[in-house]
């Protein structure tokens, strides 16, 4: 039994569940689309906030693209990926200080940072893989709904929302380093979230919103072919410094 | 303090003495404010990953990861060890009892400290460190765990053990260090600890006596009820029998000289001077 065996014993279930319901719900979404499409303007009325009418103007305007860019990412993969990200992530050190297995673990000849490495990579992949897989599943099952998706629009589309994604699994990761109770680390991800969707509602403050990077324009603008470089190195930054914490912090660590 | 290769150690003191903590520090969990910890000359804060391949732990906390099965946990403790033994693990298993295809959640508490000892033996590390390795164990275990402890230390290994059971530290342990408030109170072989300790014998009498009817010259200490009494004394074990000789003795038993009495004699002291 390796460490990394170890960890997945545990997460291969909320894995299965987590690909599972997101590839039902993007199937659903996806034939689902003719319907949506035809009833579009009784639809718009009933949405509310302004930042929501704003993504079905989206829809009305560029059809296909920006309504599957809600459905999978901004709706399925943040909503989904993010309660995967808070089950998955939040045990990586927390757990085990929860559990009172930390000294068992810790005093085996192996490093912390190979232990929260491996499990951070194993957490960070578990919650990614479903991405590109519904991702992929959305290009073949489209025809059935008379549309067409390209691979380079999907792929970079799924590469980008997996940025975001492992940015969040990395920020639960460095607040599992820092905590004695799993649950914790779970609800403060979900709480900053909520928070986060929260100011994305408000229209005068939804700049400040993490959704607002993930939200259905940036998707219009990388089927556009304008990447957007700047955040997604942000991602990847602020992902480098959480993890570099995390592993600061778990080290100097006492259990 | 100084643990000798190819020796038992013990290392005694009341609950929060710091035993554990020590014992932790040792292997890397917690990390000292002050002070040096040096393993066959490894520094044990600067390069604790090689200490700890040197190391078979076994911790007093029996929370384990419990959906793991018995051999799973044994093959996981001590795979990342330089050269770990599982047959002889699973053999050990076996032999204590503890069901192999078990799940760890399932094991009692005893069980559960048996494969916490299975795995640090198994471990094949030179150095075994465990913490309370007699707690929750019944006597006939007991008595096969001290006989594998006596045999790994004939093969050359050392064994730290921290441990409240101190007829078990008595019979196993060559060298015995005392722990009060995160400081060594005493340390050395257990028959120099020994000298000067009171003697103690355990009396039955015929029929039911009371303190009234016991001597007390040269200072001999009853304590007891009816016809079970234990008396201590300072004098030689000859004066002390001719003060009981008059006495309706049924049995008469000698348990003196034990580190139970040292225990006593060095935390009383140290609480008398606190208070």
């Amino acid at each position: 039994m390796t460490l990394l065996r170890q960890w997945m014993r545990d997460a291969w279930w909320i894995f299965l569940g987590y690909i599972v319901i997101l590839e039902a719900a993007l199937v659903a979404a996806i034939l689902y689309w003719p319907n949506f499409r035809d009833n579009m303007p009784a639809i718009a009325k009933l949405v509310p906030f302004d930042s929501l009418q704003r993504l079905m103007e989206s829809v009305e305007i560029a059809g296909y693209w920006p309504y599957l860019a809600v459905q999978q990412w901004f709706k399925g993969c943040s909503l989904f990926g993010l309660a995967a990200a808070a089950f998955l992530t939040s045990g990586v050190v927390a757990r085990d200080a929860d559990q009172k297995t930390a000294e068992f673990l810790l005093s085996r000849p192996i490093s912390r940072r190979r232990v929260l490495l491996t499990r951070w990579v194993a957490a960070a992949s578990l919650v990614i893989i479903p991405v590109y897989v519904t991702s992929i599943t959305a290009i073949w099952i489209s025809p059935a709904v008379d549309e067409t998706l390209r691979w380079s629009d999907v792929l970079l589309s799924s590469t980008y929302m997996s940025l975001f994604l492992l940015m969040l699994v990395t920020f639960t990761a460095m607040i599992s380093a820092m905590s004695n109770h799993q649950l914790k680390a779970g609800i403060i991800l979900i709480g900053v979230i909520l928070l986060n969707f929260a100011f994305y509602l408000i229209q005068e403050i939804d700049a400040i919103s993490l959704f607002k990077t993930i939200d259905v324009w940036v998707f219009m603008d990388i089927q556009a072919g304008n990447l957007p470089w700047i955040t997604a190195g942000c991602f990847a930054g602020a992902t480098i410094i959480m993890l570099l914490i995390a592993l600061g912090v778990y080290s100097r660590r006492d259990f | 303090m100084d643990v000798a290769a190819g020796t038992i150690h013990g290392f005694v003191g009341p609950n929060g003495a710091g035993k554990s903590t020590f014992l932790k520090c040792l292997v890397g969990v917690v990390h000292p404010d002050s002070g040096d910890i040096t393993v066959d000359g490894l520094d044990a804060r600067r390069e604790s990953l090689k200490v700890r391949t040197r190391i078979g732990y076994a911790p007093a906390e029996t929370t384990l990861y419990h959906r793991m099965e018995s051999r799973e946990l044994l093959d996981f403790a001590i795979r990342y060890h330089p050269s770990p033994d599982l047959a002889r693990g699973l053999a050990l298993l076996d032999q204590l009892e503890v069901p192999a295809n078990r799940r760890v959640g399932a094991l009692s508490h005893g069980m559960k400290r048996k494969l916490l000892l299975v795995q640090a033996i198994a471990s094949n590390a030179p150095i075994m460190v465990l913490d309370e390795p007699m707690e929750a164990l019944d006597p006939e275990a007991r008595r096969i765990v001290e006989g594998l402890m006596r045999d790994e230390v004939s093969a050359g290994r050392t064994i730290f053990m921290s441990s409240h059971d101190l007829y078990s530290t008595q019979r196993l342990c060559s060298r015995v260090t005392f722990l009060h408030h995160g400081r060594v109170l005493r340390d050395g072989p257990v028959h120099e600890l020994l000298t000067g300790i009171p003697g103690r014998l355990h009396v039955q009498f015929r029929s039911a006596m009371r303190q009234d009817d016991l001597p007390t010259n040269d200072g001999l200490q009853w304590t007891g009820a009816n016809t079970n009494w234990q008396v201590r004394f300072q004098c030689s074990l000859e004066q002390a029998m001719a003060h009981l000789s008059t006495l309706p003795m049924a049995s008469i038993r000698d348990d003196g000289g034990h580190l139970e009495d040292l225990f006593d004699q060095l935390y009383q002291v140290e609480q008398g001077v606190e208070s």
